[in-house]
């Protein structure tokens, strides 16, 4: 395996994952930021770059961080929309800063605090207003398209999205229902192992999930991911400056991909059931060097249960998602672990960014449920946002 | 409360045409591709200005759900619902409320456009399936 750079993760952090805690965004992330500079064993004022993802996800402005750990001077800074996307595009971000030199350390956050910020899958919060004063949809966005037939939330979007997945693989709703109900057990089983899990002390049967009340059809109450407050932090830096006690976290390749109205709520793709280019799974893997079948710790963006069935299919790791969740599965046992911190259904939902934590501490050997052999690891989102880390 | 859209300079004439009970898509002048939703210039040639052009009101289901769960006040009183995407042409794709239930939506299936008047200005489309009476309905919800 040949790395593209030297670029690692030297330092992880998180908050504690929780619903209505009492800190701000702003705590939440410096929380985060603290544990993962201790973790690199670095001087917070070491740190010349910052990646962050833009606002309205990311609420704590860079120079909110900047003048909170009174840092000398950044060097590098640079921001990354759309939610999701970003995932693979901060770490790449990061890699490019310390490749071209333009930053020696770079610290990637996400925080939310969805109890004050507003919930993505309520869309009252922003817009609500009396019960005489109409609600104006802004054109922008094609939202004045979307609002006023009450499709509002990404929810809604994952819920066409998932006919459409039914349509192409010719399942019935029972069939493609049974292998969402996999990936929520699965999920919430790795959470009854993991202390940092919002729902550790949950379990979830599957009588619980077919009884979860319908929310868009034909998604579940618990097919979608957790809407909570939290944050992480990571510091990346060539793997030579890493002074922690864990050995650094290689990031051999990263990826990002847009294609016209792949935008949140962007609805309008040429097709829907397709989610990305197959050219960046094959960047992906080629730039790191490795074959999917190398992988050994998956850790999939999970919105909702239909989303690690397709990037399993579109990152090449099993033809049919839904046949493999059930035949193969997806847990400690399986040939393929997925998610195995409970994801953002399960442990808490903090962008993708806590799929990142996840996979490095498989790859050190620090996870809660420890996968043997967890040496090459894939983090991804559906929207070719995404990561090969190694160690 | 209702929600309702802000008819800005793109959207205009789509808003336009559904107060009249029409669909209406841009053409662009150059190369007669159809888009939707609306946009400053033709996305295959860049060609702008664009015109607009008068759509039958049928299609088929491209995408549906149906929403169980109100997500914002508005809706409260109105789950479920179901809603689409609806191909109106080759590769254009229209979001719509669907009169129909999910154990009578197929993706594939034709649709008819029918016309819903929300408020004085405001008519949206959405589609049932055939043989449901298409017209312009003007009960204000």
């Amino acid at each position: 395996m040949t790395p593209v750079g030297g670029a690692a993760i030297i330092g992880i952090g998180q908050s504690e994952f929780g619903r209505r805690l009492p800190q701000t965004d702003w705590q939440l992330a410096l929380s985060a930021i603290s544990a993962a500079v201790t973790d690199a064993g670095i001087d917070p004022r070491e740190i010349d770059g910052i990646c962050s993802f833009t606002a309205p996800f990311e609420n704590v402005p860079i120079p909110a961080i900047v003048r909170a750990l009174d840092l000398p001077e950044l060097t590098f800074f640079a921001e990354c929309p759309l939610g999701g996307e970003a995932l693979g595009a901060a770490l790449g971000h990061a890699v490019a800063a310390i490749e071209t030199g333009r930053a020696s350390i770079v610290l990637i956050y996400r925080s939310l605090s969805q109890s004050s910020n507003g919930r993505f899958g309520r869309t009252d919060a922003g817009i609500a207003g009396d019960d005489d004063v109409d609600v104006v949809a802004p054109e922008s966005q094609n939202l004045s398209l979307a609002w006023p037939h009450g499709v509002m939330s990404p929810g809604h979007q994952f819920a066409m999205t998932a006919t459409r997945y039914m349509y192409d693989h010719a399942l019935t709703f029972e069939q493609l229902t049974d292998a969402l109900c996999e990936v929520a057990l699965a999920q919430r089983r790795y959470a009854a192992a993991n202390p940092n899990a919002i729902m550790r002390d949950r379990p979830l049967t599957r009588d619980d999930y077919f009884e979860g009340r319908m929310i868009s059809w034909p998604l579940r109450l618990y097919d979608y991911c957790l809407e909570n407050d939290g944050a992480v932090a990571l510091v990346i830096a060539a793997s030579t400056r890493s002074r922690g006690a864990s050995p650094p976290v290689r990031i051999l390749a990263t990826s990002q991909s847009l294609t016209p109205y792949q935008e949140p709520l962007g609805f309008y793709q040429r097709d829907l059931g397709s989610p990305f280019p197959a050219a960046v799974a094959e960047r992906l893997y080629g730039q790191a060097g490795v074959a999917p079948g190398r992988v050994r710790v998956a850790e999939l963006y999970d919105a909702c249960t239909l989303m690690p069935l397709r990037s399993l299919e579109a990152y090449g790791l099993a033809k049919e998602g839904w046949r493999h969740v059930q035949e193969a599965g997806i847990g400690p046992d399986s040939p393929l672990p997925v998610n195995t911190h409970g994801g953002h259904l399960s442990e808490g939902y903090v962008h993708g960014m806590n799929a990142v934590t996840e996979a490095v501490r498989q790859l050190r050997g620090q996870a809660a449920t420890q996968i043997a052999r967890a040496d090459v690891a894939l983090v991804a989102a559906p929207s070719g946002s995404a990561a090969i880390l190694a160690v | 409360m209702r929600i309702l859209p802000e008819i800005g300079p793109l959207t205009k004439p789509f808003w336009d045409a559904a107060r009249c009970g029409q669909l209406a898509v841009q053409e662009c002048p150059s190369c007669s591709r159809l888009q939707h939703p609306p946009l400053p210039v033709c996305a295959h040639c860049q060609a702008a200005p664009l015109r607009w052009r008068q759509l039958d009101a049928r299609g088929v289901l491209y995408a549906f759900t149906v929403i169980h769960h109100a997500t914002h006040i508005a809706f409260a009183d109105r789950v479920p619902y179901a809603v689409g995407l609806v191909e109106v042409s080759p590769g254009v794709r229209v979001l719509a409320g669907l009169m129909a239930g999910a154990d009578e939506l197929r993706i594939g299936m034709p649709l008819v456009g029918m016309f819903r008047c929300i408020s004085p200005e405001v008519v949206l489309i959405e589609f049932a399936t055939p043989g449901s009476d298409p017209g312009v309905s003007t009960d204000p919800r």
